[in-house]
């Protein structure tokens, strides 16, 4: 069947309200980023931690980069495989597409905002339309819900 | 649900092993093996803040440096980055204690002017490279204060002076300075310049005599300081960098500057403050009061 434009061919509404869980989650994650992911390479931010350069430091944007790049991934890997992150497992939530199963490429696209905090600030600023969704949600198609409830 | 979590911890796991892998793969490179630190004394030497957000440097700060770069083993040598008019002595002395104890090599780098207490900090390094025409030396201790008892009689205002302790308010700007105490005060001035001798004397291995000829206050040019040894080289960061160098017994090495992370607040909060002084300095000069300058400066 073709969909009709802006038509999707799952129409769950959930009806729980998780911003205060999803929250939660987020700062679940972050610590687990931090702990696994970023703490390796701790004595090189360390290093920088009180710099500023005058000439470009290539290695200091490539370091950025990788643990950019490592954090992205930990959310879309989980997502893509799990449906949730460890923060989401233990709040009881999890991301759910809208167009059927959830794919690499949406869990890539929903969680990209994660990278940078302003991007991530402006993100959220669309769960004030009480949707379940931030906006790159609403771009890659998914939503987070109660796990009980979908 | 439990081999779910088995699974989840899996990649982890994994992720933690991809983490931990790149992060030695950073570690070999050799060209983050050797480092030398750059750390700037820039400003009045005080600890605090200023109100109208001048640049300080701040003893805490400079020290916490000096710690964090002799905790790092890829650090090689430390360039105190030196353009300081000086500053108050217990500062001055905090951070030349830290430069004295500093395990790595310390190179001072005096650029524009590393004069009084900014020199007592450059005497404790290692060596000194300073710029040929930068300022230097001014060994002496400094204090005064406005004195506002002339002001007072000629509006007829009295000072009514309560007190336990004989010499209790001595210095207060609201009377008259008496003999006496002006020579306690001075008697303590001196105490610290002896201090300062003494320590410049040590620093540099010059003879005390000799020291002391040279500590009248006035200042030297980084040419005259060459000629009497209280610098090292002659030279600029380039130079300092190698000796650096030199003292480190390494051939190559990045170069790292340090500087305090300013948050989004401290911007904010600096801007908002620097606006506002400078609108008063506006508004002040419109009415054709001059701003003091924080130390002498000599133009061509």
């Amino acid at each position: 069947m073709k969909l009709k434009k802006n038509e999707l061919n799952f129409m769950f509404k959930p009806k729980k309200k998780i911003l205060t869980r999803r929250s939660f989650a987020y700062i679940l994650d972050i610590l687990i980023v931090d702990m696994f992911i970023v703490f390796p390479f701790k004595s090189f931010l360390e290093d920088y931690n009180y710099i500023i350069n005058f000439n470009f430091d290539f290695k200091f944007i490539v370091l950025v980069l990788v643990v950019a790049l490592l954090t992205l991934s930990y959310f879309a890997v989980f997502e893509y495989y799990f449906n949730q992150t460890i923060g989401k497992l233990i709040l009881g939530i999890k991301t759910i597409s809208r167009k059927g199963r959830l794919t690499f490429t949406q869990a890539l696209n929903r969680n990209v905002s994660k990278i940078s905090t302003l991007l991530l600030i402006l993100d959220c600023l669309y769960l004030l339309k009480k949707t379940n969704q931030r906006y790159s949600d609403k771009l890659a198609h998914t939503m987070v819900v109660d796990k009980d409830e979908f | 649900m439990s081999s779910k979590i088995i699974k989840m911890l899996f990649v982890l796991v994994v992720f933690f092993l991809v983490s931990y892998g790149l992060s030695s793969l950073l570690k070999s490179e050799p060209i983050l093996e050797n480092k030398i630190v750059m750390i700037p004394v820039q400003g009045t030497i005080a600890t605090g803040t200023d109100l109208f957000n001048q640049e300080i440097a701040d003893p805490s700060l400079i020290t916490d440096f000096i710690k964090q770069a002799n905790e790092q083993e890829n650090v090689k040598a430390i360039i105190l980055e030196i353009n300081s008019p000086g500053g108050t002595v217990v500062a001055s002395q905090e951070i030349a204690r830290a430069v004295r104890q500093s395990k790595k090599p310390v190179v001072a780098y005096i650029r524009e002017v590393g004069a009084s207490g900014a020199y007592w900090v450059a005497s404790a390094s290692d060596k000194i490279v300073a710029e040929p025409l930068s300022i230097t030396g001014s060994i002496g201790v400094y204090s005064g204060y406005l004195e506002f008892s002339g002001l007072f009689e000629k509006y007829g205002v009295t000072y009514v002076d309560l007190k336990s302790g004989e010499y209790k308010d001595t210095g207060t700007p609201f009377k008259e300075l008496s003999s006496d105490e002006r020579k306690i005060l001075e008697n303590k001035l001196k105490i610290i310049h002896s201090i300062f001798i003494s320590e410049v004397s040590n620093n540099r291995n010059i003879p005390i005599n000799v020291t002391k000829q040279l500590s009248t206050g006035i200042y030297y040019l980084g040419i005259e300081a060459k000629e009497f040894g209280l610098v090292d080289y002659l030279g600029d960061e380039e130079k300092a960098i190698s000796v650096a160098k030199e003292l480190a017994n390494i051939t190559d090495a990045s170069l790292v500057r340090y500087k305090q992370k300013s948050s989004f607040f401290d911007l904010f909060n600096k801007l908002t403050m620097s606006t506002s002084y400078n609108i008063g300095r506006g508004i002040a000069s419109e009415l054709d009061f001059k701003a003091k300058e924080s130390y002498l400066s000599i133009r061509t």
